[in-house]
């Protein structure tokens, strides 16, 4: 591993005794990765196999409080956000020497590889697939608001359910299906405050046997990465407008509000193969401007009468309206009860929605004064 | 007939829970396609020298990509991709899979065949 090791950050060799000794093993492989140690002195240890060539072998240590090893152990934070959390040390065993060495160290010092990509859990069921962070001056516990909760939760999940309909072409009106479910609502995994973050946990991967989900992270990364960067001039990520337009959605979900506490998001996990995307207020205004460029859907109104209704699908069909044509449309489970009143009463209605490659989704429904009352 | 392997093995090396079975593999690999390199066990390449030494002389893999893709983002530097083969009671002994699904494999003589092993482009 090629790190500027300063001489001002060197530490005590005496402070480790080598070999290191190894006390539980949190992660075993062909040997050790990640397991316990201890300090001369008796202090217990976070320990990762970070290098080893046949010239050496690089540890890195790490505080190991009792809170920290039983977060790691559930899932609930990754190794590397263990390793990182507070202070580290880098052993080096130099093989051709003898000789160990001992430095203080930063994340930021160790090169790219060296330490797990961000989110990995210690087991293969505890990685945080996909997570979102928000970033800005105000959040912090006892400061942030708690939209800010909300908005990086619904910014993951809207994001990936944007990606995931149009790559499976999901019946995207109605009732989800059990493996919609399971892409829109992943379980999530980790919650860091600090800088507020959501990491979510893979979903079942028997409700995903073909390439999909892949396909979809490819084209959510695509647009993540032309969010990211600095010019406007390059190419839309997708194939067809509609695909971009796609894409461009995904990606405005996770760019940070135009205001408020949120300045930026980054977007990690190991779908993203260890990429980390960050994106602020100017990612967002270049995303929104493309998008407008694009953007097909229309906002329309219709006036007739629910001629019928699908509870299950949560669709119906607006019969005898202005225009003459049937309009078929879905609508939210919050208006459900609305839509079956004015079905069951044959209430003369209007109705206001979004119109997006010939579907309708209904924002709003009134009911219309019947001739009588007119 | 009593089977070898290329390589002298420690004594009780493999163990007796190591078996000669059917066995999905996926292994780290730095090559597409895989080479003769990326199958080297850590007692070829001078590595894991204070590490159990019946287990150096083994090659490691994995029951499943989730784990194997695991395996790879606590450790990028281990490799780039992942290969798959089905290995059989002629390959060697296997241990049994541990809690993150790693296994040892003790080939017999002639029986590590990169051509077996497929670069696996993604299991999600």
């Amino acid at each position: 591993m090629n790190i500027d090791l300063r001489q001002e950050d060197r530490i005590s060799a005496d402070l480790v005794a080598w070999p290191l000794a190894i006390g539980r093993v949190l992660y075993e492989a062909e040997q050790p990765i990640v397991f316990l140690t201890h300090s001369t002195s008796g202090q217990s240890l976070l320990a990762y196999l970070a290098h080893e060539s046949t010239s050496g072998i690089d540890y890195i240590l790490a505080s190991a409080s009792p809170r920290k090893i039983q977060q790691l152990e559930q899932g609930a934070v990754g190794v590397r956000e263990a390793l990182c959390a507070d202070w580290m040390w880098i052993l080096r065993w130099n093989t051709e020497t003898n000789t160990s060495g001992v430095w203080s160290i930063t994340e930021a010092m160790i090169p790219d590889g060296y330490l797990p990509i961000p989110g990995t859990g210690l087991l293969p069921e505890h990685s945080v697939v996909f997570a979102a962070r928000a970033l800005g001056d105000g959040i912090v516990l006892g400061k942030m608001p708690c939209s800010v909760i909300s908005l990086v939760a619904d910014s993951a999940r809207l994001s990936l359910k944007a990606v995931f309909d149009f790559v499976r072409e999901a019946n995207t009106e109605g009732r989800p299906t059990d493996a919609q479910r399971a892409l829109y609502d992943l379980p999530v995994q980790q919650l860091r405050f600090g800088s507020f973050e959501v990491g979510l946990g893979e979903p079942n991967p028997e409700l995903f046997p073909d390439n999909s989900l892949q396909t979809a992270i490819t084209r959510l990364a695509s647009g993540l990465k032309w969010a990211e960067s600095a010019t406007e001039d390059d190419p839309v990520p997708g194939q067809s407008q509609q695909e971009q337009e796609v894409v461009l959605r995904a990606t405005l979900a996770l760019t940070p509000p135009s205001s408020g506490v949120v300045s930026a998001i980054e977007v990690s996990g190991t779908w993203l193969g260890g990429k980390r995307f960050h994106l602020d207020r100017t990612a967002r205004s270049k995303v929104s401007r493309r998008l407008r460029s694009l953007r097909s859907e229309r906002i329309v109104f219709y006036s007739g009468r629910i001629g019928e209704i699908d509870d299950d699908n949560l669709s119906f069909t607006l019969r005898e309206s202005s225009d003459g044509v049937d309009h078929r449309g879905a609508f939210p489970d919050e208006l459900l009860d609305d839509m079956r009143t004015h079905y069951y009463e044959s209430n003369r209605v209007e109705i206001s929605g979004v119109e997006l490659n010939g579907r309708l989704r209904v924002t709003a429904i009134v009911q219309l004064p019947s001739p009588s009352e007119a | 007939m009593a089977q070898t392997f290329d390589q002298p093995l420690p004594d009780s090396c493999p163990p007796q829970s190591a078996t000669a079975r059917q066995q999905p593999a996926y292994r780290i690999v730095q090559g597409s396609p895989p080479s003769a390199g990326d199958f080297k066990t850590h007692f070829e390449l001078g590595l894991a020298l204070t590490a159990d030494q019946c287990r150096r002389t083994s090659l490691s893999i994995f029951a499943t990509y989730r784990q194997a893709a695991h395996r790879k983002s606590l450790s990028p530097k281990l490799g780039s991709h992942i290969a798959h083969a089905n290995l059989t009671p002629t390959h060697g002994l296997i241990s049994p899979q541990n809690v993150a699904g790693h296994m040892d494999w003790w080939a017999y003589s002639g029986m590590v065949k990169p051509n077996e092993f497929s670069v696996v482009v993604d299991e999600h």
